[in-house]
């Protein structure tokens, strides 16, 4: 087993990097899985938007109308500062800005109609929704003080009525009890092609090339050991190494997630994940075929991996990315594994189905298996060169 | 002899085909992938579309306020805020199971409200805001229905006003934003940039080590040349600027004329921005070249992962990233190159030239007098024993 001793000592070269990687990439996935888990958990009877209000007023009418936005969105009072109120609204840290200015109440209670400004996102869903919610609140206001109400008890009837029309929504089905704690488990089985990729693209890519080069090859070739014999020691290295990485990866899973890893949908997960690990050794193998420099490992890593991750839903979920984009995606392995990802977890909107489920590992084989014919195809063709 | 050392310097940068990469191909590549992945993104998840939605009768039964009303937001309202089919309960129900409406007002004695449940789409946040206004429309009648039945029951003469009261009109008014383009996506290119800018640090890591002789063979014949170290630095370090610039200008005109991104701002002042970050990537590379005696892989290694993680705390990978620090770690956002620089892009796109700016750039030139200050210190008066 000389060789695959040696593919251990050589990848000891690059154990510092590979670390370095391991430590900043495995940070990224778990940032990602946990935060991604806040965002959108969003119900639709209560969608929350962040909505940031300026009481110029400081009135009873204008404490009424805050108080029954704060009951459906998440509220912040805030100062007027247009530059940083822009900033946030840029970054959709906020969705809405109000601005009741003063006299809000007393054009409130003289029926005017133009009554508070805002800063918002033209056209955008999420303007037209608490847009909506006020001019639904205030319109029901006017009506109860044209009535003869005061405007004290216009704001009380009023904030009755919607309370009472609230929750009357009826809802077709009801998802199953368990699978919320299974969200972020979900997330950072998406986010995990990236991380694995990077690492074995990195980690294998050099120890390969070391092999290729042609002094060690024709000293390895002029030893007793065959080529198939030393072959198989790559591959067994490969395998040892490519299993490894891929082992951290779930013991991180299982110290952060807990048992919840070992129910039916998380083993589903793991079971999907070892699906990338032939594809990346084959793309692995396939660059090293032609004696990339550790600069052009790099290059490689980055364009394949940020480039397969932002086409295939690994970075933007599937269902937001183009159809043409989605044409062209289902020529990359990762394509079929987020595919399995969103069926396990539902976020594709389809229900699971096993037949599905395999039918994406299968194509996720055979995209290793052509992946691995391409590597052998050119790796004998650099030979006979 | 400067200008010797900066024409040769030139010459051999523009002959590294793999520091050329990192600057002038991988940009374009990944902004070409990210115009595919981002193009429609926004126009799928964020701009309002009409929301499809059944109407089903029980029994022919009509209810002509509700009908008025639905029919009103769709004819009069630009874009529509429904698009109607008429149908039975059980073709709707299947509709909204397969995702085609998104709710079904199902009119009886009462009007109701059904809709699928949001836990099943998930991450699909756009169908639940799509509910959450059937949802506000729905409350929005049955409030005003309540309103009028009260009112009414108190005072019948109530009838008489009522009409223009229940019309939907808005009672606000947007403030003018800015000029600028709002689309957050154009961020991410901003991040690509930012990246661009950082990754020029290979050039800088290169000077510094083709001046180290421990380093490079090129180290120990320019330690034995005449040539004083502080001239050849400064000249390399000059030609690498200038080059790494010219060569990210390429992709910044591509991003702009070719794929058609709206940075909001003319080419002077981007190629203002991006000059800044030239000059502090290649300073931040000068500075990691100039560190011990470390191998060459090494060193490339910290620069791809150093840049890629201060790409990622700026919002490369994950938009909302920079508020998220912002929030735990403002002095990070300060600190951290590409989110001056990115900065300066929102700057630009949103406020036009401001104090702000020219404060990111101030710190983007303070940084890099610092990388290039230390890495100098690093390097300055080292001599080699003759072995």
């Amino acid at each position: 087993m000389q060789v695959f001793k040696a593919f251990f000592k050589t990848a000891r070269r690059s154990l510092p990097i590979n670390i370095m990687y391991f430590i900043i990439f495995s940070g990224i996935a778990l940032f990602l899985s946990r935060s991604s888990v806040d965002t959108d958990s969003q119900a639709f009877a209560s969608v929350a938007l962040d909505v940031a209000v300026i009481d110029a007023d400081r009135s009873d009418a204008s404490a009424a109308l805050t108080g029954y936005l704060a009951g459906i969105h998440n509220l912040t009072k805030l100062e007027y500062d247009r530059e940083a109120l822009l900033d946030r609204l840029f970054y959709r840290d906020i969705d809405f800005v109000l601005i009741l200015p003063k006299g809000f109440e007393e054009k409130l209670s003289g029926g005017e109609t133009d009554l508070y400004e805002t800063m918002q996102i033209p056209g955008v869903y999420s303007s037209v929704f608490v847009e909506g919610q006020i001019n639904t609140y205030l319109k029901a206001v006017r009506l109860y003080l044209a009535g003869g109400k005061s405007l004290a008890d216009a704001q009380s009837h009023t904030e009755k009525a919607l309370n009472a029309a609230a929750g009357q929504v009826r809802v077709l089905a009801q998802q199953e009890d368990g699978a919320s704690g299974m969200k972020g488990i979900y997330y950072y089985y998406q986010f995990l092609p990236y991380v694995i990729l990077s690492m074995i693209l990195s980690g294998i890519t050099p120890i390969l090339t070391t092999f290729w080069e042609e002094g060690l090859a024709k000293r390895i070739s002029c030893s007793s050991l065959g080529l198939s014999a030393k072959n198989l020691q790559l591959a067994l290295g490969s395998i040892v190494y490519c299993f490894g990485i891929w082992a951290l990866f779930q013991l991180i899973a299982r110290i952060f997630y807990g048992n919840v890893l070992f129910r039916e949908t998380g083993l589903l997960c793991m079971a999907n994940s070892i699906m990338i690990l032939p594809a990346a050794a084959a793309i692995a193998l396939i660059i090293s075929c032609f004696h990339p420099s550790s600069s052009m490992v790099s290059m490689c890593n980055n364009v394949i991996t940020l480039g397969m991750c932002f086409l295939c839903g690994v970075f933007i979920p599937q269902q937001q990315l183009g159809s043409n984009v989605c044409a062209v995606s289902k020529f990359l392995p990762f394509y079929w594994y987020i595919r399995n990802n969103d069926l396990v977890s539902g976020f594709g909107g389809t229900p699971f189905a096993g037949g599905a489920y395999w039918e994406n590992i299968g194509v996720q084989a055979l995209f290793a298996a052509a992946l691995f014919a391409l590597a052998l195809s050119v790796s004998k063709y650099r030979r006979g060169k | 002899m400067f200008w010797h050392e900066f024409v040769y310097e030139i010459r051999r940068l523009l002959r590294q085909k793999e520091e050329l990469f990192w600057v002038l191909m991988f940009p374009v590549i990944l902004g070409t992938l990210f115009y595919f992945a981002f193009g429609s993104i926004n126009n799928t998840t964020e701009n309002f579309h009409t929301i499809p939605v059944a109407v089903c009768r029980e029994n022919g039964a009509d209810n002509r306020a509700f009908t008025e009303t639905l029919t009103a937001l769709c004819e009069e309202t630009c874009p529509p805020y429904f698009d109607v089919s008429e149908t039975d309960f059980h073709t709707a129900k299947k509709m909204l199971q397969e995702n085609k409406v998104r709710g079904i007002f199902r009119i009886g004695e009462e009007v109701t409200l059904l809709c699928a449940s949001v836990e099943a789409e998930n991450m699909n946040s756009t169908l639940a805001i799509e509910q959450s206004i059937l949802e506000m429309f729905f409350q929005d009648y049955r409030a005003s229905e309540t309103a009028v039945t009260e009112l009414i029951a108190e005072n019948p003469a109530f009838a008489q006003k009522m009409p223009g009261l229940l019309e939907t009109v808005s009672y606000g008014s947007p403030k003018k934003l800015t000029d600028g383009n709002l689309d957050n996506t154009v961020q991410y290119f901003y991040n690509l940039i930012a990246m661009a800018c950082l990754f020029t640090s290979f050039a800088g890591a290169y000077i510094a080590m083709n001046n180290q002789a421990n380093l490079s063979a090129l180290g120990a014949r320019k330690c034995i040349s005449p040539c004083r170290k502080s001239v050849s630095v400064a000249a390399q370090f000059g030609s690498g600027i200038l080059t790494q610039f010219v060569c990210l200008a390429v992709p910044v005109v591509y991003l702009v004329y070719v794929l058609g991104i709206k940075f909001g701002v003319g080419l002077p002042l981007l190629f203002l921005t991006v000059f800044a970050g030239c000059v502090t990537g290649v300073a931040f590379g000068f500075f990691v070249g100039c560190i011990g005696k470390v191998a060459e892989g090494t060193k490339v290694g910290i620069l791809v992962s150093s840049s890629l993680f201060c790409c990622f705390l700026s919002g490369l990978m994950f938009g909302n990233m920079r508020n998220v620090v912002e929030k735990f770690c403002p002095f990070l956002n300060v600190i951290n190159p590409a989110v001056r620089i990115s900065d300066s892009f929102l700057t630009l796109n949103i406020y036009g030239v401001n104090g702000r700016y020219f404060g990111n750039l101030f710190a983007l030139f303070l940084m890099a007098a610092v990388f290039l200050a230390a890495g100098c210190m690093m390097i300055r008066r080292k001599t080699y024993a003759s072995i």
